[in-house]
């Protein structure tokens, strides 16, 4: 008797050892939650949190670009100058910009929620635009005469992403 | 993911239209161009509002 129950006990953690193993691994659905119902597996999720619904095709990237327009008004091409990409390994050890890359995120992401909200847009003298248009400004070189606008992208879903332009920004000069 | 250049094509055309929507342009003469709002302007007027807060 006591043998079955030591051997129950072990087939019990050794479950509960996979099962943690592939809760890390893979984005847990719905249904997987609802097993755990009291959250017994842990998830350490070092980079990102995971999504209620699970679905990949929910997740939205950010993007923040950038153009110039010579001193005629006519624009160049739209510049990529954040953007989340596939992050090599070392990065779990040595990711010196993290924060500040972050943090211009956050600030960009609180542009496209205030953007949302007419009644409360963010006004070019707020800090989250200041922010924003500094690390925009940081990045480009202009001419004498030419100005600069910013956009805020984001674009849904790994397989087909859907874009969307969130925010953009006035003409800017230094 | 880094945009394709086709999807900064789309970013082109969307900014385009979202630009014609746009209520938050400096007004400025008809016909003329869009003044550009100087970035040291910006952070003088904040420190300006900042200093009333203060006071």
């Amino acid at each position: 008797m006591i043998d079955l129950l030591a051997n129950a006990a072990l087939g019990a953690v050794c479950l509960l050892l996979g099962w943690t193993l592939q809760r890390q691994f893979v984005v847990s659905s719905a249904a997987s939650a609802g097993l755990d119902h009291l959250a017994l597996v842990p998830q350490w999720k070092f980079f990102a949190q995971a999504k209620i619904d699970g679905n990949a095709e929910f997740f939205d990237d950010l993007h923040v670009l950038a153009r110039i327009a010579s001193e005629t008004g006519e624009p160049n091409d739209w510049v990529e100058l954040l953007y989340y990409g596939e992050r090599p390994w070392w990065h779990t050890l040595w990711n010196p910009h993290r924060y500040s890359r972050s943090l211009i995120a956050e600030h960009a992401l609180m542009l496209t929620l205030t953007e949302d909200e007419p009644d409360h847009a963010a006004s070019p003298s707020a800090l989250t635009y200041l922010t924003v248009l500094r690390f925009v400004l940081d990045r480009t070189v202009l001419g004498p005469g030419e100005m600069l606008q910013f956009a805020i992208a984001t674009t849904s879903g790994r397989v087909r992403r859907e874009l969307r332009i969130r925010f953009l920004s006035s003409w800017h000069c230094p | 993911m880094k945009l394709s250049a086709a999807e900064l094509a789309r970013v082109a055309e969307l900014a385009e239209r979202k630009g014609a929507n746009r209520t938050r342009t400096v007004p400025g003469e008809p016909g003329c161009r869009e003044k550009p709002l100087s970035y040291a302007v910006l952070v003088h007027e904040r420190r300006k509002a900042l200093g009333r807060c203060n006071d």
